[in-house]
């Protein structure tokens, strides 16, 4: 089992379009884990059936039980997060969900007993088979909740174990990683057997993606590169390719920037099926790459 | 509206690369020309605003810190209490020694306030930074998350705090949906939803809508690099009734300036200037 996330800091660097791509080339020896719970896309173009979707909970919300509440306050300035408010007319005091982070603080300090708590429902997660036939585990985290990189380990967990029920052990586990570098990021790519990281030809994605050659430092994860949007700037092409060779990551291919790459998309089209053949065949090139120096 | 009131708006979508930080960064360059304006970067994970004002003057860098809790082994009677408190399991305990694993530990200090021996302390540790610029008259405050740290929320918030009052406050979100696009748009008066037609962005900025509906009175839509999906995009906008402010349109030249941390939107004076009337009339 390889397990390959790809990922690239910036968001719409080409990271989804890439991985899909990738995903199509493998086939039926793969499975697809879409770990961007904020904004999963790769359904949209490669989902055909989904098999199960279960809720995902985790931690807690706290609550006042108006019945026993005497409106003392002592919850309020025990709170770290300013969850609790009285309101200014009526005393009554409540809980605003979107700040409570469910330590359970206040329960500690109410001598009513008027706190209480329900588990946290804070997303789903799916498996689906493919348009490819194959399948592919993705999950969305509800708006404004902040569990994002415990919902990521679940959908890799969820990946893995299917990938062991439907794959030959050799074959891969595909990663489409979360923009940024923070506790998404991290939990999507820790532990994986290759990074490729994506840098955007642009001053704003080489910046982005260089941290994440940080962090992939600090998860001791070997890395290859894929320069994408190539050719905008000359000086920055450059720049980038002193960059890789003096950390030492390879590159497995460069894309070269192409107004076409949207209109694939709104064709609803893979990159790799592109009728424009030097397209196509840059991928598939890049691919090979990428297979011949994991499997060498 | 008058000018000395301060107006605080948001440009987010749910899409990365959607042209949001764009959008944002001239927005607050062409507002900087009469007002009082600053602009604050609240993508602390991979802040970009600052790289497209070349002639920017660093004012001031400061280290962000949290508390994290520790215990003094001299005061501890190791009676487990912290770890069975904790909600979040980042305190381990075997036989007298301890371990805190903070990356789980969300410096509540719920543990601190139950230890019935006071041995519970809290130690400083580095999230990260936060850097004030000055480019012409625009004020640039950004925030950088330090590699490994995943106190992203905290570190926006401390972000957010500004010492100078603004008659224009325009925040650059993180891109997604959840918690720190959530808290980089609480409290502000307009959310501009920054959109690129494509499926992919569709989908995203439907996410990012759900969110800004349930967040904000006033919000409406940018559709950057406009293109052939846009009737997709305006065709729903119109049936839900929601609005589309202005659109700008997809060049590969703009794309070049772009990729050199150039500005490129000065152009589309107009276009700014519709936005802010836009939002002064509906504010
Ligand atoms: S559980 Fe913690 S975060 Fe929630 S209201 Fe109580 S003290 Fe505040
Ligand atoms: S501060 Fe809160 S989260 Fe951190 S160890 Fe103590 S109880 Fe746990």
């Amino acid at each position: 089992m390889i397990q390959i996330a790809f990922a690239s800091g910036k968001g719409g660097a080409g990271k989804t379009s890439i991985s899909l791509s990738f995903h199509k080339y493998i086939g039926e020896k793969s499975i697809l884990i879409d770990t961007d719970v904020d904004a999963a896309d790769a359904f949209l173009l490669l989902e055909s059936q989904n098999l199960e979707s279960k809720p995902f909970v985790s931690g807690w919300k706290y609550r006042i039980l108006e019945k026993n509440c005497v409106s003392c306050g002592k919850c309020i300035s025990i709170c770290s997060f300013g969850a609790i408010k009285r309101d200014k007319n009526s005393q009554n005091i409540t809980i605003n969900p979107l700040f409570c982070e469910g330590c359970g603080a206040c329960e500690d300090v109410c001598p009513f007993d008027a706190i209480t708590k329900k588990e946290n429902y804070c997303g789903d997660y799916f498996i689906s088979s493919t348009k490819i036939n194959t399948t592919m585990v993705y999950a969305r985290l509800t708006p404004g909740e902040d569990n994002s990189g415990k919902l990521v380990h679940l959908v890799r967990k969820k990946g893995i174990e299917i990938f062991k029920k439907l794959i030959q052990p050799n074959g891969y586990i595909i990663i489409d990683s979360p923009p940024g570098i923070g506790c998404p990021l991290m939990a999507a790519i820790s532990g994986v057997n290759y990074l490729v990281l994506i840098i955007e030809a642009t001053e704003s994605g080489f910046h982005d993606a260089k941290r994440v050659v940080e962090v992939a430092k600090q998860l001791k994860l070997p890395t290859l590169s894929i320069i994408n949007k190539s050719g905008l700037s000359e000086s920055l092409d450059s720049e980038i390719l002193l960059f890789l060779k003096e950390f030492n990551i390879p590159l497995v291919g460069v894309i070269p920037f192409n107004g076409e790459f949207n209109n694939i998309l709104n064709k609803e089209m893979f990159w790799i099926d592109s009728e424009n053949s030097e397209i196509r065949n840059n991928l598939i090139s890049i691919f090979s790459n990428i297979v011949n120096y994991i499997e060498k | 509206m008058t000018n000395s009131k301060k107006i605080k708006v948001a440009f987010s979508s749910g899409k990365g690369g959607t042209g949001k930080t764009s959008v944002a960064t001239h927005f607050a360059q062409y507002l900087s020309l009469n007002e009082k304006t600053a602009l604050i970067d609240l993508d602390v994970e991979e802040p970009n605003s600052a790289i497209f004002f070349k002639n920017r003057v660093s004012i001031k860098t400061e280290i962000v810190t949290r508390d994290t809790p520790t215990i003094n082994s001299e005061k501890c009677s190791f009676c487990k209490l912290c770890v069975q408190k904790c909600n979040f399991n980042a305190i381990a305990m075997y036989k007298e020694s301890f371990k805190f694993f903070y990356e789980l530990c969300k410096s509540c200090n719920r543990c601190k306030n139950i230890c019935p021996n006071d041995a519970i302390y809290q130690l400083k540790e580095d999230i990260g930074e936060i850097r004030e610029y000055q480019s012409g008259d625009l004020f640039i405050k950004d925030g950088l998350l330090k590699e490994g740290s995943v106190q992203t929320k905290l570190l926006i918030q401390a972000v957010k705090k500004l010492s100078n009052s603004y008659t224009w406050e325009i925040f650059d979100s993180p891109p997604g949906t959840t918690c720190p696009m959530v808290e980089s748009i609480s409290d502000v008066d307009f959310v501009v939803l920054v959109a690129e037609p494509t499926p992919f962005g569709f989908h995203d900025l439907k996410l990012a809508i759900e969110v800004v509906e349930k967040t904000v009175k006033n919000w409406g839509i940018v559709i950057n690099k406009s293109g052939s999906y846009d009737n997709i995009i305006e065709s729903y906008v119109s049936k839900n009734g929601y609005k589309v402010i202005e659109k700008f349109p997809f060049s590969e030249n703009f794309a070049k300036k772009y990729a050199q941390g150039e500005f490129f939107y000065s152009q589309f004076d107009d276009k700014m200037e519709r936005i802010k009337n836009y939002i002064l009339e509906v504010l």
